[in-house]
């Protein structure tokens, strides 16, 4: 049997605040905002959710959709901006917490937006090299943006593991490729709160150069072409990118926008390619074949290329879907979010 | 609570691990090492599955020392499918008024403390209801 993804989950937190509310906190125009960025509101984490908390619960769903024992999982990676620790792995307590350890290796990855499918390609190499039998790859953030920034609009919160093996996989991996260059369209400075980013340059030279090299790279590698793709899921900084993207490369857009949940949970970053992928995964049929590409600032893209196999009908009832999470919602206003979000200064 | 602690009592708060007495077959949550109901010590560990019903909830508007901040906040006890109680916070509450005693609720993975900004952060189950309310 070839390796794929044996089983896969996702945690969106439930609180939402509308580009409405925030801008009437800025003074900003939403219908504007929310049209140039095709994006309705944002998840928020509870106030007792972080990062850890949000890869537990999804690697949870992903465990049970798999059907697999824990123990049996001998990597875990989580990849994620926003981290609990700056030293002391999320990993760790992830793979406490769901009863995989200790015979197994843990880490935690950073690459902006694309650390979880990175983490991915890990997993792939380890299973295909038959160093693993099992191994979980997890992408995951609580997004920050600085108040009153475009950013803020968009930092949304949540999370998706995959379950990657050669056992029964419901899509098996055909082939990945990447797009890697040091590209400074956003950044966060040790220490620092708040990212900052290089405005329209995070556009054209950064996620547009890296999604579509990393695609076009991907397809002649396996001597493909966009037709043969029946689904597709591009990182989301918003829901209007990987629109863009998709007409670049003459990709009509149906075969995209089942991926946008950033349209209603916001940007989940190193979520927001893997969430999308979900949710294709939640609405795909045997035999169709799916395209996923990340994209990280700074910048990178991870292309990977998947045929679903009949085995997803056999895991179906299993899957806790991604719109049960963004269907389940409370809306705060600008007030409790500042405060979910930790930004009064409180000593 | 200091690190040492913390890290011993990790798999009842994180896998909700716990005792089962080989010879009466009752369930103990914490984990123990003695059956109270038949005073055996033939007991093995064993993780909880998560999922039971709400017993009883109260509404905290005057936190703890650590919580002052969260509330409100709920507080329940939860009766376990195996049939052991533990109490435990009620979090993914929408609408307050659709809290029923009875409610199938799971436990969630979710931050318990976070003494200070610098120290430890103490990870636990907390339960949600199972049907978003």
């Amino acid at each position: 049997m070839s390796v794929g993804i044996e089983g896969y989950g996702v945690y969106i937190p439930y609180f939402r605040i509308t580009v409405k509310e925030i801008a009437r906190m800025w003074n900003d125009d939403h219908k504007t905002i929310s049209k140039g960025i095709n994006v309705i509101e944002k998840a928020v984490p509870d106030m007792d959710e972080d990062t850890a908390t949000i890869s537990v619960n999804a690697a949870r769903n992903a465990l049970n959709h798999s059907g697999i024992d824990p123990k049996n999982l001998e990597a875990i990676y989580v990849g994620s901006e926003s981290h609990p620790y700056a030293v002391k792995p999320t990993a760790v307590t992830v793979a406490e917490a769901i009863g995989a350890t200790p015979y197994m290796t843990a880490a935690d990855l950073e690459f902006a937006c694309k650390a979880g499918t990175a983490g991915m390609q890990m997993v792939f190499g380890l299973v295909k090299a038959n160093e693993i039998k099992y191994g979980l790859a997890i992408g995951t953030d609580c997004a920050q943006g600085r108040p009153g920034d475009a950013l803020e609009y968009t930092a949304g919160a949540g999370g998706a593991a995959f379950i990657i093996g050669n056992e029964a996989p419901i899509a098996t991996l055909e082939g990945m490729a990447s797009f890697t260059t040091d590209t400074p369209d956003f950044w966060r400075r040790e220490g620092a709160r708040y990212p900052s980013h290089a405005g329209r340059f995070t556009g054209e030279p950064s996620y547009f150069r890296h999604t579509i090299s990393a695609t076009e790279r991907l397809l002649n590698k396996l001597n493909l072409n966009v037709e043969d793709f029946d689904r597709i899921s591009f990182h989301q900084p918003n829901g209007r990118f990987p629109l863009s993207a998709a007409k670049i490369l003459n990709i009509p857009r149906e075969k995209v926008e089942d991926s946008l949940c950033v349209v209603k949970v916001g940007n989940t970053y190193s979520a927001a390619s893997m969430v999308g992928f979900a949710r294709q995964l939640d609405l795909a049929k045997p035999g169709e074949r799916i395209l996923l590409v990340s994209y990280g600032s700074g910048a990178g893209s991870d292309a990977f290329s998947f045929v679903v196999t009949d085995e997803i009908e056999n895991k179906r009832d299993r899957a806790v879907l991604v719109d049960q999470y963004i269907s389940r919602r409370k809306e705060l206003d600008y007030a409790m979010y500042a405060k979910h979000r930790g930004k009064f200064v409180m000593e | 609570m200091g690190v040492a602690q913390s890290w011993r009592t990790q798999s009842s708060r994180y896998r909700l691990a716990g005792s089962k007495c080989n010879e009466c077959k009752n369930y103990y949550f914490p984990v123990t090492v003695v059956c109270s109901n038949c005073e055996s010590d033939n007991l093995e560990v064993i993780n909880f599955k998560g999922t039971g019903k709400l017993v009883e909830w109260t509404r905290v508007d005057e936190g703890a020392s650590g919580f002052d901040h969260v509330v409100p906040y709920y507080f329940a006890i939860i009766q376990l499918d195996e049939g052991v109680r533990l109490s435990a916070q009620l979090v993914s509450v929408m609408d307050e008024s659709k809290i029923t005693d009875g409610m199938p609720v799971r436990m969630t993975f979710r931050k318990l403390m976070e003494s200070t900004r610098e120290g430890i952060i103490e990870y636990g189950f907390k339960a949600e209801p199972v049907n978003p309310i």
